[in-house]
């Protein structure tokens, strides 16, 4: 017999799971390192499930805690995880749509992480309201800062 | 310079089309999320071992609490002290062979058919432990009275208020704590069963 929380927090992974993975792919370096962001966020998720507003936008609050989560473990070392079994690996997997996206990973890389979160939530099609809220800044702050990253990719794809 | 605008643009709407790449593999994927019931089941473990400490320390203040009262009623009331130190042998027992046995890194990386094998037979020795308990805590309760009634002669009425009083408060304390770490062995073997039967899967 589950418990709420345990069917709440199912819920909401089977709902957001992409956009978790999503930023845990655009944060790694390897699949294994995706396997360690993803559980950790998991595991923040349903640390904080408890003390989340329902009222509150729950894809935000995902995003918040994904891109949180990447960012800070990120510089850490790595810690030894238990396998999490997956069926895809993006780094090495060889058709077409892989090298796309390894593409669109390596154009990212080349960014600060705050600036590699504001770009992949405008990918996301977040509205500035939403990015703001999610990385804490002003909605002015996110246009000045998508207008220099724009400027950014802009430079680094005339080299 | 408009040139390098749209260039740019089309760059931008190539990665959002990438991004939509990514997202469709990742719908394909699911995900085994064991750790997370592995960390709870580690979680209620530890409520359980916590629960069989408070145990040990309340029979143990019991049986010196029995010792001196002993002391007054001139050896009246060696049958207490038999009780107490039956619970005391019980819980030291559940204790040590749950450190032993659940051991918070094991947990996390033991196979996971093994842990629920253990945890069943945990419950087997708890159910055990109860019907001693039961038979021995009948017994108890009568020979408590008579000695009572034998040792304390005219103050009889007041102290058998107090003891039978005392007596169904921690007969009340003792069951509640077992049906609590029962239901946390039930849940950890329910959870276990998920993970071992791939309910789990997201």
């Amino acid at each position: 017999m589950k418990t709420d929380k345990e069917r709440k927090f199912e819920n909401i992974v089977k709902k957001h799971k992409t956009t978790i993975y999503t930023v845990c792919y655009m944060f790694s370096k390897d699949n294994e390192q995706v396997q360690d962001l993803f559980q950790e966020v998991l595991i923040r998720i349903w640390q904080g499930i408890d003390s989340f507003d329902n009222k509150a936008n729950i894809k935000t609050w995902i995003y918040r805690i994904s891109l949180n989560t990447c960012i800070s473990l990120q510089r850490k070392k790595r810690k030894k995880t238990l396998p999490l079994d997956m069926d895809i690996n993006i780094f090495e997997d060889d058709d077409e749509d892989s090298k796309q996206i390894r593409t669109l990973y390596d154009r990212i890389n080349l960014l600060q992480p705050f600036d590699k979160a504001i770009v992949l939530l405008w990918l996301e099609n977040q509205s500035y309201e939403d990015i703001s809220l999610i990385m804490g800044i002003s909605v002015k702050n996110v246009s000045v800062r998508l207008l220099r990253i724009k400027e950014k990719l802009k430079t680094i794809s005339n080299d | 310079m408009e040139k390098e605008d749209k260039m740019m643009n089309d760059e931008l709407m190539q990665m959002k089309k990438q991004i939509q790449i990514l997202h469709n593999k990742l719908k394909k994927q699911q995900i085994v999320n064991e750790k997370i019931f592995r960390n709870s089941v580690k979680n209620s473990m530890k409520i359980f071992n916590d629960m069989d400490k408070y145990s040990l320390v309340v029979a143990f203040i019991l049986l010196v609490l029995c010792m001196s009262v002993s002391y007054f009623l001139f050896d009246k009331i060696l049958y207490s002290l038999i009780f107490f130190l039956f619970v005391i042998c019980m819980e030291t027992f559940v204790y040590f062979y749950s450190r032993k046995e659940f051991k918070t890194n094991d947990i996390m990386t033991n196979d996971i058919v093994e842990l629920s094998k253990k945890i069943l037979h945990m419950k087997k020795i708890q159910d055990k432990f109860l019907a001693i308990d039961i038979f021995l805590a009948i017994v108890f309760g009568f020979w408590f009275l008579y000695d009572w009634v034998n040792g304390l002669g005219h103050f009889f009425k007041v102290n058998v208020y107090g003891g039978v009083f005392g007596l169904v408060v921690g007969l009340a304390l003792w069951w509640f704590g077992y049906r609590r770490q029962q239901k946390i062995l039930k849940n950890v073997i329910t959870q276990l069963e998920q993970i071992t039967k791939g309910a789990n899967q997201i």
